[in-house]
């Protein structure tokens, strides 16, 4: 058999029973291969610990990685970081976006604070906010803003699809160039046609410098759970940085466990 | 002639009771149904319409046939009515009463109204029975006689029975300007579409409508104006309107945007047994300048404006909004929800240097359950929604006065922001302050505490 891998970073082309057309089909995939994996030259599909200029490239919801991603909460406390996470993949452009929120998600979590959504570097008059009473309405109106040429993205939060809607979504994406993201709480991920999907968890984090007792700045657990670009499951501590308006991986404490940790800030309590 | 007595004369006299709740409702669907022929209708008594007709006769062929076809479709639905046309509603209405059908020719109203007997100047009893005994019967006979000598027939007359006279015969006359007072607000703009024979189907209208908004907005563009409500009449043929509205964020006149917004509103409006007329009018409208084309900032905003408008005619107003910032110390009211339209939105003038404040806000503060309390401190556990959060870390108070000139009663807020032992951040706040001995009465009720947002 040929050597296939003609990038490193792929992995093996499973070994075929040797056949007339074998060597040949697998030479094809993995050409086809290493075209898609094109554009992925800096990613750590070995499992290393990434180095920050990849984390922002895979953290960063960038167009060459697909058009729908989801940020994914397990429990309900978890939904705000998930949000905060999301927000990161609105930050950079300065166009209004679509956020398209569920009526439960509204009872459940309340409305996005604009106040906050400032102090954390986005201008609150970006969002244009939707409340459709249906999900199927929900899902519509999710369309119409990714076909709108006007929208840095869209955003569904909370909403039920199928499969099936959510490849609609996904390749309506796709064609109009603008980018659709998730936010979802439930228990379980449903099967969906999403690009990349992570799970944040909050984090305990390091008090404040200036002030033990009080809370310092909010840190959160991503954890990759589902890349279609070939990237392994990885988890990143990550920790909100005032200066810059990002997460930035919590380098300290990025080792240790949470439980540790928790130990160590027990006595301020 | 009491019932009774009507009776006896004739046994098989038919009677109702008299609802006059009824009759009015039933003259203000006729009056809507007269919007057909001019925009301005108005509802003058219990039995009278005017409508003013300035400018419409020719989209019947003229007065005459307008009258014509008036009283032709009155008497098929069954409505006996007397009409007439003058230059002045007075007029009009002297004329409808005492010379049904007639159509006095421009400028020769005093002509027409000379035969007619006072009462057809809409006088009450006590003056009509005054100029009687003075030999005026008639309108013609009143007019004949120079105003200080009518005045000074008139002595031991209350003068506001003369004026009421005088202002009256003016009207009738033109001296003086009767406005009509319009059942709806005149449309800036208004363009029709009649049909040879009723049209029950949608797709028929969707055309006609399409062709409709089409002709408007090239009216609009001469004026350099754009529509900011547009409104769709359908008359019935059994002499019932439909009508369906919607609404654009900024000023509008692309014709196939605002056909897209009407699509969806066509469907709530049925046609029954046909539809013989369709009006469109832009209810408002404001100034629009040509726009230059090719520019991107302005091609955004439009499509984002667009975008809205679609969003909300599907789905319903107040569905589609913006955040707005408003001034105000309680955190629920620095932010409102803009309806769509809304260009000011007010973030820039958010205070800085703001203690945190959550990324989320619920609907209202909900309560919690605090299980072990400090006084003048942060909890240390409490329960919200059945789950249990031990505090790891708090900061605060950040106190919040509450607005005592609305609210006299309300308590104070003490806001913390914590982190609970898995790392969630809460914002509460403690409503109300503890009693201390010396201090603050016992009196005070035991404050509680509620959680309102949560941070990232």
């Amino acid at each position: 058999m040929k050597s296939v891998a003609r990038n490193d970073n792929l992995p093996p082309v499973p070994a075929s029973r040797p056949g007339p057309g074998a060597a040949r089909l697998a030479g094809l995939k993995a050409e086809v291969a290493a075209i898609e994996a094109r554009g992925h030259r800096l990613s750590e599909p070995d499992g290393k610990t990434p180095g920050p200029v990849s984390l922002s490239r895979l953290v960063e919801a960038r167009p060459d990685q697909g058009w729908m991603h989801e940020a994914w909460a397990e429990k309900p406390v978890d939904h705000v970081p998930a949000m905060a996470f999301l927000l990161n993949w609105l930050r950079d452009d300065g166009r209004p976006f679509l956020w398209v929120v569920s009526p439960t998600a509204v009872r459940e979590h309340g409305l996005p604070y604009g106040p906050g959504l400032a102090a954390q570097g986005l201008d609150p008059g970006r969002f244009i906010l939707v409340r459709p009473r249906k999900d199927q309405d929900a899902l519509w109106a999710l369309e119409e803003g990714l076909r709108s040429p006007a929208l840095s993205a869209v955003v569904g939060e909370g909403l039920a699809m199928e499969l099936a809607e959510s490849r609609r979504l996904a390749l309506v994406a796709k064609d109009h160039g603008t980018a659709c993201f998730l936010l979802q709480r439930t228990a379980r991920p449903a099967a969906s046609a999403t690009y990349s999907r992570w799970q944040v968890r909050a984090m305990p984090g390091a008090p404040d410098p200036h002030d033990a007792r009080a809370p310092g700045p909010a840190r959160l657990q991503a954890r990759l759970v589902k890349h279609r670009g070939g990237y392994r499951p990885q988890t990143h501590d990550l920790e909100w940085q005032d200066a810059t308006h990002h997460f930035r991986v919590a380098a300290p404490l990025a080792d240790r466990p949470p439980a540790a940790e928790t130990g160590a800030s027990r006595h301020v309590g | 002639m009491t019932l009774a007595a009507a009776r006896a004369i004739l046994p098989t006299l038919e009677t109702a009771p008299a609802d006059p709740e009824g009759d009015k409702a039933a003259l203000e669907r006729l009056a809507y149904w007269a919007v057909r022929y001019s925009p301005l209708v108005g509802i003058e008594s219990v039995d009278t319409l005017f409508i003013d007709a300035t400018g419409c006769a020719h989209l019947f062929g003229g007065e005459a046939a307008m009258l014509a076809d008036i009283e032709a479709r009155l008497a098929r639905a069954g409505i006996q009515a007397c009409m007439a046309m003058a230059d002045t509603p007075g007029a009009a209405w002297a004329l409808s009463r005492y010379r049904p059908r007639t159509l006095a020719p421009v400028g020769e109203t005093v002509a027409a109204l000379a035969g007619l007997p006072v009462k057809a100047l809409r006088l009450d009893d006590a003056s009509v029975l005054t100029l009687g005994r003075l030999g005026l019967k008639t309108i013609g006979s009143l007019s004949a006689i120079e105003r200080p000598a009518l005045a000074r027939r008139f002595q031991g007359v209350p003068a506001k029975a003369v004026t009421a006279l005088l202002e009256r015969l003016d009207q009738a006359t033109g001296r003086r300007h009767e406005p009509i007072d319009p059942l709806l607000p005149l449309p800036g703009w208004q363009v029709r579409q009649a049909f040879m024979e009723p049209v029950a189907h949608t797709e028929v209208m969707a055309t006609a409508v399409r062709a409709l908004i089409e002709d408007l907005c090239l009216i609009l563009q001469e004026a350099g104006q754009g529509v900011r409500r547009l409104q769709l009449s359908a008359f019935r043929v059994d002499g019932t309107v439909a009508t369906c509205a919607v609404g654009t964020s900024r000023p509008n006149r692309d014709a196939a945007h605002l056909m897209k917004l009407m699509a969806e509103r066509l469907d709530d409006i049925d046609a029954g047994f046909g539809i013989d007329l369709l009006l469109l009018a832009a209810r408002d409208s404001e100034r629009l300048g040509p726009e230059q084309l090719g520019d991107r900032r302005v091609a955004e905003m439009r499509s984002v404006a667009e975008l809205m408008d679609r969003l909300s005619a599907r789905l319903g107003g107040g569905t589609v909004s913006r955040l707005r910032h408003r001034p105000g110390h309680l955190p629920e009211r620095a932010q409102t929800l803009a309806p769509v339209g809304e260009d000011r939105l007010g973030w820039d003038q958010l205070p800085a240097g703001q203690a945190p404040r959550p990324l989320r806000l619920l609907m209202r503060p909900e309560p919690i359950e605090v299980l072990a309390e400090v006084p003048e401190g942060p909890p240390r556990s409490f329960r919200w929604r059945r789950a249990l959060h031990r505090i790891a870390r708090a900061e605060g108070p950040e106190r919040i006065a509450p607005e005592w000139w609305l609210n006299p009663t309300d308590h104070t807020r003490d806001y913390y922001r914590v982190e609970d032992e898995e790392g969630v951040r809460f914002w509460l706040f403690r409503h109300g302050l503890y009693a201390v001995p010396g201090v603050r009465g016992a009196e005070l009720p035991q404050p509680v505490w509620y959680l309102h947002g949560l941070f990232a």
